[in-house]
């Protein structure tokens, strides 16, 4: 039922309501006010009737008393002129007619009359009967009888004036409450069109204008409030659009304190993401330059590492070159023991020699040790990225002197090889330690083959992990590129942000 | 004349009559205005006249002085009353008339077509035959002595207890085939 309520205009519901009431005033007039007139219209009549009565009684007395016909008669005749006059008949005391009119309409029956008049109502027509007393008591009875058409007929015409008026009333009363309705509803129509337009996002509606200073003028008026209060939303939300946070909001209310409280939230925020934007830029910054010198670093590193390759090719170079020449060695202390003698007599010169060159192989080996376990440090450290790479630089350096120490060493040995081939050639003449000689010769130099051949086997690892090392600095050193790239975007970006913060219009925020 | 009003005025004149200090006799003026008003109420007046007056007889006792001041007075007033009065469509005429006997009596009233006699004093011994030939010659008779209208004559006026009564004797004025209205009637004090 509700939904089919609300579903009605309200005008329509006011004019329906307004109506129904009407109508039911209307219905309860026509079908109670005609039998209450009817009534009141019934008792004036017998009141009238009994007046008439009342009168003719009077005038009646003394011709009925005298029985007196002419004057009964002449008493009588003068109700001939009262309205819906039937009939009239008067009876001497003993009960026979003295005089009368219209004898012919008046009913046989006999009423007892006592001091009272006795009125009764048969077939449209009232009667009364009354005593006609004298000054020796009851003379006589009077009975009148009066048409009840005129009363019908005034009972209709006001039945009929009576719903004449009803619906007139209903009519006018109909059309009044539509005009009311139409005047009260007709602003509420104005404000639903004016909000509707508002709805649709159109705020240069004029205010209402609405003076009244009825509750719908106190709506106009509300509403009026409410639009103003959209437009200082609306001017609030364009100027942040504008990127303007300054200035105060003159909005009073929780709207207003709700848009206040945002556009401080927002003006922090933006004052947050300004200094974190400034604060990314400059770590990015930093990051840039770190990843510069890290990058410069690496590429030293990859420079020591280069350096420290072609040292240890020289290196292993060299023990080839070693290893050849004790090939060769060993062929001439081959060819020595085999064509000469005379070295047997140089053979313990030379054997003290060779020691000598054992110890220098051995310090060799130990280099070459050492070497390796630089390069197992350095291939450490290489692997861990920033600073770290700095200590493989001193790694890569004591490699150096080591490879230079080793230098020296097969320099001298070298040396020491040419004085032993000197003493060979001293004591070639003698055969048997010339032989001896020749044998451990080829027996050192079997023994130098060896440790050549395992350095240059150490040699060759090193360079192997020098070169995994060159790979991973330039992986390194690419990933640095990469990463400075990134900072350098991440710069870039901060700085972006920095500009756009800047757009933001924070001034005059806190006057 | 309107028969209400008459009889209003009639009352009226009555009331006034009585309202006087010194009305305790009846002026010849006032009985005679008495008289006149009576006779409007007989419906049988023009019936019992000539048609054209209504001639009323002033009868007195001849050598008596009572009763002939009485008539004189009365003749007079009468005769100024009637003056242009019309009574049921007739002109009033006074006469007077010494009574002698009823022969004479009736012959003058038959003569006269009198439709009224006022009774003096003085014929108390008379009243009987007077009254004979009254309702003999429908004749409506007045005195202003009550006991005469006891003894049959039909009308007469008395005063009592400061107003006037009109004293009817109903049998007689039948008699004198007189129709009196009962509004008349109603107001009087009847013989009946």
């Amino acid at each position: 039922m509700n939904v089919h309520l609300t579903a009605i205009s309200l005008r329509a519901r006011l004019v329906s309501l307004t109506s129904l009431i009407l109508l039911a005033v209307s219905l309860a007039l026509i079908l109670i006010l005609p039998s209450r007139i009817g009534e009141v219209l019934q008792q004036r009549m017998e009141e009238r009737v009994a007046s008439l009565a009342q009168v003719a009684a009077a005038a009646l007395t003394a011709g009925v008393e005298f029985d007196d016909a002419k004057n009964s008669q002449e008493s009588i005749d003068g109700l001939r002129l009262v309205t819906d006059f039937d009939y009239a008949l008067v009876r001497r005391a003993n009960g026979t007619v003295l005089v009368s009119i219209n004898p012919e309409r008046i009913p046989d029956s006999r009423v007892a009359v006592g001091s009272q008049s006795v009125i009764t109502v048969h077939n449209g027509v009232m009667r009364i009967d009354r005593a006609v007393t004298g000054k020796v008591g009851v003379v006589g009875t009077l009975t009148l009888g009066f048409s009840m058409s005129g009363l019908q007929l005034e009972m209709r015409a006001w039945q009929r004036n009576i719903i004449l008026w009803s619906l007139l009333v209903l009519l006018l009363g109909t059309a009044v409450n539509y005009i009311i309705g139409t005047i009260l509803v007709g602003p509420i129509h104005m404000i639903t069109s004016v909000a509707l337009r508002i709805a649709g996002g159109d705020l240069s509606q004029p205010n209402l204008g609405i003076t009244r200073k009825d509750e719908v003028g106190q709506m106009a008026a509300a509403f009026d409030r409410m639009l103003q209060l959209l437009r200082g939303l609306a001017s609030v939300a364009d100027r942040l659009g504008r990127g303007d946070l300054g200035g105060k909001v003159l909005l009073d209310g929780q709207v207003g304190e709700a848009i206040q409280r945002m556009v401080a939230g927002q003006r922090a925020l933006v004052g947050q993401i300004s200094e974190a934007a400034m604060k990314l830029g400059g770590a990015a910054t930093q990051i840039y330059a770190v990843l510069q010198e890290q990058e410069a670093s690496t590429a030293k590193q990859a420079g020591g590492v280069e350096e420290v390759s072609r040292t240890m090719q020289s290196l292993h170079d060299s023990a080839g070159n070693i290893a050849e020449s004790a090939r060769g060695v060993f062929e001439n202390a081959q060819r020595t023991r085999q064509t000469t003698d005379g070295m047997s007599s140089h053979a313990t010169t030379l054997n003290s020699h060779t020691a000598r060159i054992a110890e220098l192989l051995e310090v060799i080996r130990d280099i070459a040790d050492r070497s390796d376990l630089l390069a197992l440090n350095a291939s450490l450290e290489a692997t861990r990225a920033g600073e770290a790479g700095r200590a493989f630089a001193l790694v890569a350096t004591e490699m150096r002197r080591l490879a230079e120490r080793v230098t020296a060493s097969v320099q001298s040995v070298k040396s020491l090889l040419v004085d032993i081939r000197s003493s060979a050639a001293s004591t070639a003449s003698s055969t048997n330690e010339s032989r001896q000689l020749a044998e451990n010769t080829t027996e050192s130099a079997r023994q130098i083959t060896l440790v050549t051949q395992q350095q240059r086997t150490a040699t060759g690892q090193v360079l192997e992990s020098m070169q995994e090392i060159s790979a991973i600095l330039s992986d390194s050193v690419t990933s640095t590129r990469e990463i400075r790239a990134s900072s350098e975007m991440l710069r870039r970006t901060a700085q972006h942000l920095n500009e756009v913060v800047g757009k933001f219009k924070l001034e005059g925020a806190d006057k | 004349m309107n028969r209400r009003a008459a009889i209003v005025t009639l009352i009226s004149a009555a009331a006034g009559l009585c309202s006087n200090a010194e009305a305790a006799e009846l002026g010849p003026k006032q009985l005679g205005l008495l008289i006149l008003r009576v006779l409007a109420y007989d419906r049988n007046l023009k019936a019992r006249s000539d048609g054209k007056t209504a001639s009323i007889v002033v009868l007195f006792q001849e050598g008596n002085q009572a009763s002939e001041s009485l008539q004189i007075d009365m003749e007079n007033a009468l005769e100024d009353l009637s003056s242009g009065a019309i009574i049921s469509g007739l002109a009033v005429k006074v006469t007077s008339y010494a009574y002698a006997n009823p022969a004479a009596l009736d012959a003058r009233l038959a003569s006269l077509r009198a439709v009224a006699v006022f009774v003096c004093s003085g014929l108390g011994d008379a009243i009987p035959n007077i009254s004979t030939v009254a309702r003999k010659r429908s004749v409506l008779s007045f005195t202003l002595n009550t006991a005469f209208v006891k003894s049959g004559l039909s009308i007469g006026f008395a005063n009592a207890d400061d107003r006037v009564h009109i004293v009817v004797n109903l049998p007689a004025t039948r008699a004198e085939g007189v129709d009196l209205d009962a509004s008349l009637l109603r107001i009087a004090d009847l013989y009946r």
